[in-house]
């Protein structure tokens, strides 16, 4: 039990960072990424083509991972998504992310092949164990990482002049442009941020979903469940939702069949949406139609 | 010196403003005046660059202002301070103010003008932590008002302040806006309620239906009974 | 408002088809994609309203599809149904089903519909997987064949006029809901919420309608190519496929049942040409949501449409006046 919870939480905070970056995108510009998991794992074979092809080390493959993956973030936001308020703007925008999802799977795949592959570098061995619990490296690496960047996106949000504009933007994007805040560049900046937060979580999965193209597709599931359950606004509740739908995924695994993953999280969408349209942690007044 | 030069603006097929010419000069406060509808807020609108005018121009100083986007706009310097406050509400008091000093980098002077801003309304200095959508509604135009002069403006654009706050807080703007002037930076006042903003206004247009109907000094349209009667109420 | 020329435009176009394919082609393979345009066509007006009219994309489409397609078929496998039967009750229990899931998120901003609806079109094929006892898992299931009067419709040509009847029938069906009351509450929820909450539309509600009537329309269409296939397994309504089915309504022109028409035949005639190519195929169906949505968002049938009206102004010498 204290396994399956561990495991659970290990891979619903991959959840959570995944979740983090379509929330900060969508609140700040209002579009939802469908291909948020695709990016991430073209992020990852960039590493992976790094590595292999280029023999680059692994650092310094992988900051060449993150960086692509900032620079995809900017460049999708840059090229397709429609800014302007015309009333079908969000919906255009939600079919090209779409469309950009189909497009990034199918060129990975006639790149790389649809075959699994191991990615060539990971963390093995055991980090600590006692008992029957065992913390792998890569969980426990998992769990460094995902501390330090929620604390870290908490902290820009708070403390620093991008994170007060993105904020502000959230919630009032025409009057953030009073204040001397370009949508453009802070638009940008998110997109960005989102793509990385979505690159770091495609890096640790690795060893359980191996490289491939749909290496994502649960991932993205699940992830827009933590969403849900964050009310899609609210970034406590988005984190807390990544823990939950991650250890509910591990409990259904091991005590009921681990090929119902997707129905449970259906239902447990379907059951949010009736009980707590407005999130976890959500106030009451969230956004209608 | 804010110059606006036969500006027409339309919203589809809505012809709000129509053939507008204004100047603000420097160090004084201008008043717009005009019953809701008029084309008052689009007037400055056009000015900080949320709609683009379909005819004329609008310059300040030597830059023409109708080709730049609403950030660019800002950092020159003029802050439109919108109708109906527009505070933000998730965020705290302080970081409201924080943010209307986004275009500016030199700490020194922020923190001057914060200094000066928060002695202008002591009821913000209470209130720093607080998340702005939990002040009554005068606090959040104080805030509003507050929030545009981090931005150090050379001309404010202020959009019916004393609209929804009682009338002692009504008051308390009238004066602000006069020490705004004496700091340094001219007004463009857009107001409904005639009393208040010619009471502290050097010089005033009257809109209708987005035309200048009537311009004179303040002084002038005070004792002009027309202005009340048939162009506004 | 969005009009099209129904009754006469369809029956025409309904006679042509009906005298001229299957006497030309017989039951070659060309009738079998004839075939499945008319399928795909029924499946494409329905997502046509939920998109174009109710402005929700709905991603499960793969999902209604499967469930008319499996349903039909246990009814008439298990409980010896007849097909006549077994179609509408199929179509209409996904089509409830389609309402009930879309309540909840009708109420809340676009997003929510198209996370439940991928979350619906993921978990469909593995639930199927999971439930061997009815659906017998990966290896699918075999309907029995429709009859008429007594006279199995083995052929594809003779399939062909049953999927001819349903899609005439059913788009006269849509034509009169668009143009009725569902459709202008729909335009008027999508167009201004607030006014139509005035006027004592449920913008929440007409939402859930609108998914349910395209759930109806996807297992229509799904209880038809489970006939004309004579098989169904989980892997013919995976999620790839909804995007397929978007792409169609898409490229065809979100409003109008013409277009969701033409997207479905454009899109069944080239599928063949890269079927070996199921990743090209991904590429091409995204690289054309995109394209379409930034540079033609009402697809490809508003381009006949003002390429027809230019010509016609340009016959009259009008064109300038146009501009
Ligand atoms: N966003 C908008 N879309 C369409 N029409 C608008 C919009 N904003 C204002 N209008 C119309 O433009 C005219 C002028 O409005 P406004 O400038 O707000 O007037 P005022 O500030 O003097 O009350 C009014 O007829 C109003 O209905
Ligand atoms: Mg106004």
């Amino acid at each position: 039990m204290g396994q399956v919870l561990e495991t659970g939480i290990a891979m619903g905070s991959l959840y959570s960072l995944m979740a983090l970056g379509m929330v900060l995108i969508f609140r700040t510009t209002n579009v939802v990424n469908f291909a948020q998991g695709a990016m991430a794992m073209m992020s990852t074979y960039i590493a992976f083509a790094f590595l292999t092809s280029l023999h680059w080390p692994v650092w310094a493959a992988l900051i060449a991972a993150m960086a692509s993956s900032l620079a995809l973030g900017a460049l999708v936001e840059r090229v397709f998504i429609d800014h302007s308020s015309r009333p079908s703007a969000p919906i255009a925008s939600l079919i090209i992310t779409l469309g950009l999802y189909s497009v990034l799977e199918g060129v990975a795949t006639i790149i790389w092949g649809a075959n699994p592959t191991a990615f060539p570098w990971t963390l093995n061995g055991i980090f600590w164990h006692r008992g029957h619990l065992v913390v792998s490296t890569n969980d426990a690496a998992t769990f460094a990482v995902t501390l330090i960047l929620v604390v870290g996106l908490f902290a820009l949000l708070r403390w620093t002049r991008i994170g007060l504009a993105m904020r502000a933007m959230a919630q009032d994007a025409s009057t953030a442009q009073l204040m001397g805040i370009s949508l453009a560049k802070i638009s940008s900046s998110t997109w960005a941020l989102g793509s990385a937060l979505g690159a770091v979580s495609a890096l640790f999965l690795l060893p359980i979903t191996y490289l491939q193209p749909t290496m994502m597709d649960t991932a993205l599931l699940l992830a827009f469940s933590a969403a849900v359950l964050g009310g899609f606004s609210n970034l406590p509740g988005t984190l807390l939702g990544g823990l939950i739908v991650g250890v509910l995924e591990s409990l259904v695994g091991v005590y009921v069949s681990n090929q119902l993953q997707n129905t449970v999280v259906f239902a447990l969408i379907i059951v949010v949406l009736y009980l707590r349209p407005q999130g976890l942690l959500g106030r009451h007044d969230i956004k209608k139609v | 010196m804010l110059k606006l030069e036969n500006v027409f603006v339309a919203y589809g097929h809505i012809q709000a403003v129509r053939g507008i010419s204004l100047t603000v000069p420097d160090h004084s406060v201008v008043a717009l005046l005009g019953a809701n509808g008029a084309g008052k807020s689009t007037v400055l609108r056009a000015v900080s660059g949320l709609v683009k005018p379909r005819e004329g121009n609008i310059w300040y100083k030597e830059e023409r202002l109708t080709r730049l986007r609403p950030p660019r706009i800002a950092a020159l310097g003029i802050i439109h301070c919108p109708e109906g406050r527009h505070v933000f509400t998730d965020l705290t008091v302080d970081e409201n103010l924080i943010i209307g000093g986004y275009a500016r980098r030199d700490k020194a002077s922020l923190r001057r003008d914060r200094d000066w801003i928060l002695g202008l309304f002591p009821a913000l200095a209470a209130r720093l932590r607080q998340r702005a959508g939990n002040l009554s509604g005068g606090e959040q135009q104080m805030l509003a008002i507050g929030r545009a002069l981090m931005g150090a403006p050379q001309v404010l654009l202020l959009d019916e302040p004393s609209l929804g706050v009682s009338p002692r807080i009504a008051h308390l703007i009238a004066q602000v806006i006069g020490q705004i002037r004496s700091h340094g930076t001219a007004v463009l006042l857009v107001e409904q309620n005639s009393a208040i903003a010619l009471s502290v206004a050097d010089y005033a247009y009257v809109l209708q239906t987005g035309q200048i109907r009537l311009q004179g000094t303040a002084e002038e349209l005070r004792h002009n009974k027309e202005v009340e009667a048939s162009y506004l109420g | 408002m969005k009009r099209w020329i129904y009754p006469r435009g369809v029956i025409i176009l309904a006679i042509i088809l009906a005298i001229a394919f299957p006497l030309k082609f017989g039951t070659s393979y060309s009738q079998y994609t004839l075939d499945l345009i008319l399928i795909y066509g029924l499946l494409a007006v329905g997502l046509m309203i939920a998109v174009g009219y109710a402005g929700q994309v709905s991603i499960g489409q793969s999902a209604f599809m499967g469930l008319g397609a499996y349903l039909a078929t246990i009814l008439t496998i298990n409980d010896h149904w007849s097909f006549w039967l077994a179609l509408p009750v199929a179509a209409i229990g996904a089509g409830l089903f389609g309402y009930v899931i879309g309540i909840p998120a009708s109420r809340l901003e676009t997003v929510y519909f198209s996370v439940l609806t991928l979350g619906l079109a993921a978990a469909l094929p593995e639930a199927l997987i999971q439930l061997t006892s009815v659906t017998n898992g990966y290896a699918g299931l075999t309907p029995t064949y429709p009859t008429f009067f007594g006279i199995p419709l083995r052929t594809n040509a003779s399939f062909y006029y049953v999927a001819l009847a349903i899609l005439v029938i059913l788009l006269w069906v849509a034509h009169n809901w668009i143009s009725g009351n569902v459709g202008r509450s729909l335009v008027a929820a999508r167009e201004s919420p607030l006014a139509a909450q005035a006027l004592g539309i449920s913008v929440a509600q007409v939402k859930a309608l609108a998914l349910g009537i395209s759930a109806f329309y996807a297992a229509a269409a799904g209880v038809l190519l489970a006939f004309l296939n004579q098989y169904v397994t989980p892997d013919n309504f995976s999620v790839t496929e909804s995007f397929t089915f978007l792409a169609m309504v898409i490229v065809g022109g979100m409003n109008s049942v013409w277009g969701a028409l033409i997207g479905a035949a454009l899109f069944t005639v080239l599928q063949p040409l890269t079927a070996n190519l199921q990743a090209l195929q991904q590429v091409i169906i995204g690289a054309v949501m995109i394209v379409v949505m930034k540079f033609l968002p009402d697809g490809l049938w508003s381009l006949g449409r003002r390429t027809a009206r230019l010509t016609r102004l340009w016959g009259e010498g009008r064109l300038h006046a146009e501009r």
